[in-house]
């Protein structure tokens, strides 16, 4: 669906005396059906790679094509869902008056657009808010509404920038949802976000961006299987303490002084042979789990102590 | 094809609850005074052309109001980067609201007009004054609606071109001349002289000199609109 070849960004001042570098060299191919997630620390080039894919700003090199058209001739042909990472709706008009307008905007048919709105007050959990002004929303609600706007139409192209910022847990766990609703084999769905277990949840790949360059590529759905011969870090606990502990893991560290809780490392294999002896031994283990993701892994060879 | 018609009617809306307060205030202002003023005996004259020049800068002031802001408003909270990601071309979506403002425009200017016809028992509505509002219109909110696209202070700076044209015809009528820097700074303002409403309309060279700066500001708003970065970078 999109074809990124050798694309670079670099913003300049008026006069050309400051040059900044944002997107370096990024050749890349996004197909319909995919949910691709976006990381990098702060700077990395996440929301100018966006505002590329939406013809927001032009390239300084290399091509951007979807479906062989130039981002803007396609956005204002089909349109995009798009939430930008700072949602900025005209604080005077009312939430439902704000959805009516952006559906209308994004082509919805006259005789559908309140069937819609309602939907998405109703989806978002904003039916109580409908009638207050946005400037009198919270944080949490202004980003369902920006939410809400996004997927006020039906395109087949969707761009969340850090979509779960200022949202409740309960809210984080809906957005997970809405993420799986809007899965379909023609629509693909960019997740650009500083929260990688969101991303590892949601992603079907992770693009790495590290000071304008694309770092990597991780494959979700391999998050639990590290490298083998990788040595890894995982943590252990245990019911209550128990003097096999020294035996089977000789290196364990305690966790912030918890009297049951350990951080252990070694090779996978090596480690599960550890586990099997410590239960044989009597110990009760009441949780075994990374200390890390496989994309915080990535992330953090990616891009160092950045975070 | 989507047809940028179909949000006409909460575009008008917003219009109408925004700028049309203003901007109805200063109609009612403007036909509350024009209607006042002594019309009989010797001071008749005078209070004529003291109703013209009201007309102009109401017409003017209503230009500014309807314009101001076009652009800018949305670039200033960043709101473009919600409203063109969806199915929607910048230059077509606002110039469609410009043209909103311009039945604002005509409106006001016209219920004002009415007033000093009824006042001065005289004829003001018709198809003449009707095409020299619109390009009164064309010209000022051409160029309102071109510093829109590039400055947040659009009205602003047209407020200040336009008193500095208005200083440059006094010093022309006190005798004084400019030199060929000022002639060619002259040449970039707007040509306010021949948008009098009560004056004879403008007609060949004079009028094609006020369409030809009317079309050049409209079509550069576009141009801008069509080519300037819809986003400043990685944040606002």
């Amino acid at each position: 669906m999109i074809e990124l070849q050798g694309l670079s960004k670099t913003y300049r001042s008026l006069l050309g005396t400051r040059v900044v570098p944002a997107l370096d060299d990024l050749t890349l191919t996004l197909a319909r059906g995919e949910v691709v997630g976006v990381a990098g620390p702060n700077g990395a080039g996440k929301t100018t790679l966006l505002s590329l894919l939406l013809g927001y700003l032009s390239p300084s090199r290399g091509t951007l094509r979807i479906e062989g058209f130039a981002p803007r001739a396609w956005i204002e042909q089909h349109g995009a869902g798009y939430l930008a990472e700072l949602v900025a709706i005209p604080g005077h008009w009312s939430v439902a008056s704000a959805l009516r307008r952006y559906a209308t905007l994004a082509g919805v048919p006259p005789g559908r657009v309140a069937e819609r709105v309602d939907a998405l007050l109703e989806g978002f959990g904003l039916a109580e808010q409908g009638g207050k002004r946005v400037r009198e929303l919270s944080k949490g609600n202004l980003q369902r509404l920006g939410l809400a706007q996004a997927l006020a139409g039906d395109s087949d192209f969707v761009i969340l920038d850090e979509p779960t910022h200022g949202l409740d847990p309960i809210w984080t766990q809906r957005f997970r949802d809405v993420v799986r609703d809007l899965r379909r084999p023609s629509r693909l769905i960019l997740i650009a976000s500083h929260n990688l277990d969101e991303l590892e949840r949601l992603a079907d790949r992770v693009l790495i961006l590290h000071q304008g360059r694309l770092e990597r590529i991780v494959t979700a759905g391999a998050a639990g299987a590290p490298l083998p011969g990788v040595e890894v870090a995982y943590r252990l606990a245990l019911a209550a303490s128990h003097p096999a502990l020294a035996r089977a893991f000789p290196g364990a560290e305690a966790v912030d002084g918890r009297a049951a809780e350990w951080r252990v490392r070694g090779e996978l294999a090596a480690l599960n042979r550890a586990v099997a002896d410590l239960i044989g031994a009597g110990a009760v283990v009441t949780a075994f789990a990374p200390e890390e993701s496989r994309l915080e892994s990535e992330f953090r060879a990616a891009v160092g102590d950045v975070r | 094809m989507r047809l940028p018609t179909r949000y006409a009617g909460w575009m008008a809306w917003d219009l109408a609850v925004g700028p049309g307060i203003p901007m109805a205030v200063l109609t009612v202002l403007a036909a509350l005074v024009t209607s006042r003023i002594q019309v009989a005996g010797p001071m008749g004259d005078a209070a004529r052309a003291a109703c013209a020049v009201i007309l102009d800068w109401t017409a003017i002031g209503l230009t500014l109001l309807a314009t101001g802001g076009l652009v800018s408003a949305d670039f200033a909270i960043g709101h473009q980067r919600t409203l063109f990601a969806k199915p929607v071309s910048p230059p077509l979506y606002y110039l469609q609201r410009w043209l909103l403002g311009a039945l604002a425009v005509l409106l006001g200017a016209a219920i004002v007009g009415q007033a000093i016809a009824a006042r001065f028992a005289v004829p003001m509505l018709g198809l003449t004054f009707l095409l020299r509002l619109a390009l009164l219109y064309l010209v000022v909110g051409g160029l309102v609606f071109l510093l829109s696209t590039v400055t947040r202070r659009d009205w602003l700076l047209a407020v200040v071109l336009l008193t500095w044209q208005t200083a440059i015809g006094l010093a022309r009528s006190m005798g004084l001349t400019e030199g060929p820097i000022g002639t060619v700074l002259d040449a970039l303002l707007p040509p306010m002289p021949l948008l009098h409403l009560s004056d004879p309309a403008p007609a060949g060279p004079e009028l094609a000199h006020a369409l030809g700066y009317g079309a050049a500001v409209l079509l550069a708003a576009l141009a801008v609109l069509r080519w300037r970065p819809l986003a400043r970078g990685a944040r606002e």
